[in-house]
């Protein structure tokens, strides 16, 4: 069984109560019975529960639908279904999702990830419709909107003007790549667009606009560009097989081709079928994330723009998920390759997520440590290696490690020039480095002896060498820290660079155990995990040799720590009659024992603070209902009174506080569980 | 005894760098740590010391920008279709215990607030089964034994499929188009837009409604509206999805081979 898959009770706890907070009771009571039985039969389902079987196929479908569920079917027709538990621990992420899409690609893609964390997985083409409905259907609707009004105009295959807005913002960016080809109408759109914005009162109508997706080009083009950044994948069936079950079938398919059906005996044949399994999962796996042909193509191979998007939001008014030279033009036979793709499906992808909020809290890790500035510049680097890793740790690694010599792939590697194009302009990168270091590089002036520099430069007018140049110094903080952020690789484009992220993560992990031992016993027990992670397993006049201090200081911090978990203990008896008089007490520290009870404490808090979230809300239940009631919505002024209304304010303020907390703790949970697979043990 | 342990190590400590060695007696024992520019607490100690629990930090402007984001997608699909509440007074899936009574309509009203009254026509219906067919599925993803409850091709009376395309018009996901507010922050900020304009309110009052009425507009496509179209919504009811419309209750009685028999479809929680 998998490690992410492994069950403890205080996860099905808490995973149940995430469900019931966001689907609803009847999927909640569903997902507990399987929880507390595991896998099971629809017949078994119904049997271990108290609801009928209508009420729990109708809830087997709404945990399908999100993914909630594995299903297979066995030889006899028999179906089993069983909880993903990662995906259903996943449902605590849905704000961090949109927050990191939205960072990287702006609103509009943040508003079509939200649609796909919403509905599950869906069609394309069901998607597009959605949003852009054929002309009939929005017609018999009452209240037409803006959007729809958009959307069906486009939808009547008005394409020049879609490709026109996008040309334009281009040429905001890239002048030389203007394509002038397309026709003259872009000025005119760059005409009403400035117009628009420079008038000034329809701000807020244009805001709005800017927000929303317009045409189904743009949405297919934001599709495809989340796709190929790794954040949306197709589904298909495999994906819905619990990993047992994957597993079988990738060692029925392997015996069956290398054995003729014959399970191998020998031990060397065992090891090769095991690796044989292994590469014929990932492969399984690896295949979602492919990106199939899409109806818009990229007409140049574009360089990565990270770091820009967020900053090209705000200035130019076009396409500003797409990067430069990401032209969007229409393939020839538009309509065909419409018709394959459409009926692709696709979700969100869970374990891009994962790397995104690793990227976030290493930046967070490094502002702490070394300050803003360098804190964006690692983010920038980040970000850009992001594209390449589509999980933060391979689930499934092959036993023989490959030599540790061998190169590393170019697309894991990133030069201090590669930061110096993508950063963001407004950032002074001359903060936080040593003033004599910024002499050294421009050649100006002096540093004077109040540490100021005799000669000041103006950031804005550095040159990309020069830029490069300081961004490379503020690398070298990086990579000279003890957490080693970045390592040194070649000096390729000044200075070519990789993150050893295995090695980070676990740092990062015994700096969480440190921490929560600062807190709960302060220095001495940090002292004490540090001393037995250096020295091993010691007994206790070992360890008072090691700690220097005497027995009875140190019984009292050894024996809670012991208790809660944190520091490992073993008996050896020395005499046949096992004595305790005669037996040595030997007490170590395990660092994934440690990450694993932490791991634990942490659900636990998180299943404590979602029960104090409804019980929150079951003190004001009544209000909440009364807000509700069809007369009230759009008259609260009228039909609330002013401590009902405050009361309302109230709940919202405690609601926040306690889901501010809630993802607090899953950015632990993330650290100490989704960064690394399980630790080797001493 | 922790207190005075500490003190008489650092005393010995420092004792030997400054030589300034002080002696106190305490229970008439005179021992001699030094302990000056302590103040020690001679008295019993409180019993409950104050305490005040650590405080988090507030919220980042990344932070709360999460929560919200939380919150809009959550009253997103507390709206969908798929939101379901109970009432039923279990609190698991599990089966009862054989000596577990199971909880009765009388158990479960509470006579403070479950009378029904004038109002209670208004009140929002929740769901107590999911509302499947109110968009596309990809059927293939569902094991079969599941497909029944999704398939939208409709079917006579024998269960064979009726024609070669689907009869009904195609149903469509719902999705919103713009990044959405929580619900209690568009109540709350109603109400401050109101207070600050109160004295145009007429006309004021009046934009902001029909704003409002094009925003659930948007996020649920087929909605009716709620107060106008009391006798129309009837007729089509099952096709325009429109969930909460509280008519419905009234209006149900005549129509009984509409839905596949749920006895709580459209009943109050």
């Amino acid at each position: 069984m998998s490690y992410l898959q492994r069950e403890t009770p205080i996860l099905a706890e808490l995973c149940t109560f995430l469900v019931e907070d966001q689907y609803g009771e009847l999927a909640a009571r569903v997902f507990s019975v399987l929880a507390r039985h595991g896998r099971q039969t629809l017949a078994a389902l119904v049997r271990a529960s108290y609801l009928n079987g209508r009420q729990i196929k109708h809830g087997l479908v709404v945990l399908i639908q999100q993914h909630l569920l594995f299903h297979s079917v066995t030889e006899s027709d028999v179906n089993y279904y069983e909880i993903d538990w990662q995906q259903s621990y996943c449902l605590v992420r849905y704000g961090k999702v949109l927050k990191l899409v939205e960072d990287r690609y702006g609103k509009k893609a943040t508003n079509v990830i939200s649609n796909l964390l919403t509905l599950g997985h869906t069609r394309i083409v069901d998607l597009k419709e959605a949003y852009f409905p054929a002309p009939e259907v929005a017609e018999s609707r009452g209240g037409e909107t803006n959007g729809t009004s958009l959307g069906k105009r486009n939808a009547n295959g008005e394409r020049v003007n879609g490709t026109a807005i996008k040309t334009n913002g281009i040429t905001n960016g890239v002048a030389s790549k203007q394509d002038n080809l397309t026709n003259g109408d872009g000025g005119h759109a760059n005409g009403v667009k400035i117009s628009g914005t420079t008038n000034g009162d329809g701000a807020e109508e244009d805001a709005q606009e800017e927000n929303t997706i317009q045409s189904v080009d743009e949405l297919y083009a934001i599709i495809y560009h989340l796709m190929q950044q790794g954040w949306i994948m197709k589904v298909e069936d495999s994906q819905f097989l619990s990993p047992g079950d994957m597993h079988d079938q990738a060692r029925a398919a392997a015996v069956d081709e290398n054995y003729g059906g014959n399970n191998p005996t020998g031990n060397k044949d065992k090891e090769v079928l095991a690796a044989d399994i292994l590469q014929r999962k990932r492969r399984i796996r690896d295949d979602w994330l492919t990106v199939p042909k899409f109806p818009t193509r990229k007409r140049q191979n574009a360089e990565p723009d990270y770091g820009m998007s967020n900053k090209r939001a705000k200035i130019s008014h076009g396409n500003d998920w797409t990067s430069h030279g990401d032209t969007v033009l229409l393939d020839a036979g538009y309509t065909t390759s419409q018709a394959t793709s459409a009926d692709l499906i696709i979700r969100v992808n869970p374990e891009k997520v994962t790397v995104g909020m690793r990227t976030e809290q290493l930046a967070l890790l490094v502002e702490t440590r070394l300050g803003y500035t360098t804190s964006q510049i690692y983010r920038v680097m980040l970000r850009l290696l992001e594209t390449n890793l589509a999980r933060c740790y391979e689930e499934w690694p092959d036993r023989i490690k490959d030599d540790p010599d061998a190169p590393i792939d170019s697309r894991h590697l990133v030069t201090a020039r590669d930061v110096a194009k993508n950063i963001d302009r407004s950032i002074d990168l001359f903060e936080s480095l040593d003033p004599h270091a910024i002499v050294q590089i421009t050649r100006k002036g002096h540093v004077d002896k109040h540490h100021r520099l005799s000669n000041p430069i103006d950031p804005d007018s550095l040159t990309l060498d020069d830029k490069t140049k300081i961004i490379d110094k503020h690398i070298q903080l990086l990579s000279d820290d003890p957490f080693h952020f970045v390592t040194w690789h070649s000096r390729a484009g000044y200075s070519q660079w990789h993150v050893e992220f295995e090695e980070i993560a676990k740092s990062v992990i015994q700096q969480e155990v440190e921490n929560t031992v600062a807190a709960r016993k302060g220095a001495l027990g940090v002292k004490l995990i540090r001393a037995l992670r250096k020295k091993g397993k010691l007994d206790e006049r070992q360890t008072c040799n090691a700690m220097m201090m005497s027995a009875q200081d140190l019984r009292g911090v050894v024996n809670d720590m012991t208790v809660q978990g944190l520091i490992q203990t073993q008996e050896v008896p020395r005499v046949e009659r096992r004595e305790a008089k005669h037996s040595i007490h030997l007490i170590w520290y395990d660092r994934q024992r440690a990450r694993e009870k932490l791991l634990h404490d942490t659900y636990k808090g998180m299943v404590r603070i979602m029960q104090r979230i409804s019980y929150e809300r079951g003190k004001v239940k009544q209000l909440l209902i009364k807000a509700e009631r069809s007369d009230v919505v759009g008259n609260e002024e009228k039909w609330l009174n002013r401590g009902e209304l405050d009361a309302l304010k109230k709940w919202k303020e405690v609601q926040e506080k306690l889901l501010l907390q809630l993802f607090r703790e899953d950015d632990l949970v993330a650290t100490l569980r989704d960064f690394i697979g399980p630790l080797i043990s001493v | 005894m922790a207190p005075g342990g500490r003190g008489g190590r650092g005393g010995g400590r420092g004792g030997g760098a400054f030589g300034a060695r002080g002696t106190v007696s305490i229970g008439g024992v005179e021992l001699n740590w030094d302990l000056s520019g302590l103040d020690i607490q001679k008295g019993p100690a409180e019993r409950f010391p104050d305490a005040p629990p650590p405080q988090a930090p507030p919220p980042t402007a990344d932070e709360s920008a999460t929560v919200q984001h939380y919150l809009a997608v959550r009253d997103r699909i507390h709206e969908g279709p798929f939101y379901t509440i109970l009432n039923d007074g279990m609190k698991n899936g599990m089966k009862r215990k054989a000596n577990q009574p199971a909880p009765t309509e009388a158990s479960l009203f509470n006579p403070f607030a479950d009378n029904q009254t004038y109002t209670s026509k208004y009140l929002k219906v929740r769901r107590r089964i999911p509302k499947l067919d109110t968009r596309p599925y990809v059927v293939d993803l569902f094991p079969p034994e599941l497909r029944s409850l999704l398939d939208n091709t409709p079917k006579d009376a024998y269960g064979n499929v009726t024609g070669d395309g689907p009869v009904k018009k195609r149903k469509l996901l719902s999705v919103s188009k713009v990044t959405a507010v929580t619900r209690i922050d568009r109540y709350l900020k109603e109400e401050n837009q109101r207070a600050r304009q109160d004295p145009d309110a007429e006309e004021v009052d009046e934009d902001a409604e029909d704003e409002d009425e094009e925003e659930e507009d948007d996020e649920k496509p087929d909605a009716v509206g709620e107060e106008d179209d009391f006798s129309a919504a009837s007729s089509d009811s099952e096709e325009s999805g429109d969930d909460y419309n509280a008519e419905q209750y009234f209006d149900n009685g005549d129509e009984d081979d509409v839905d596949d028999a749920d006895p709580y479809e459209n009943t109050y929680e």
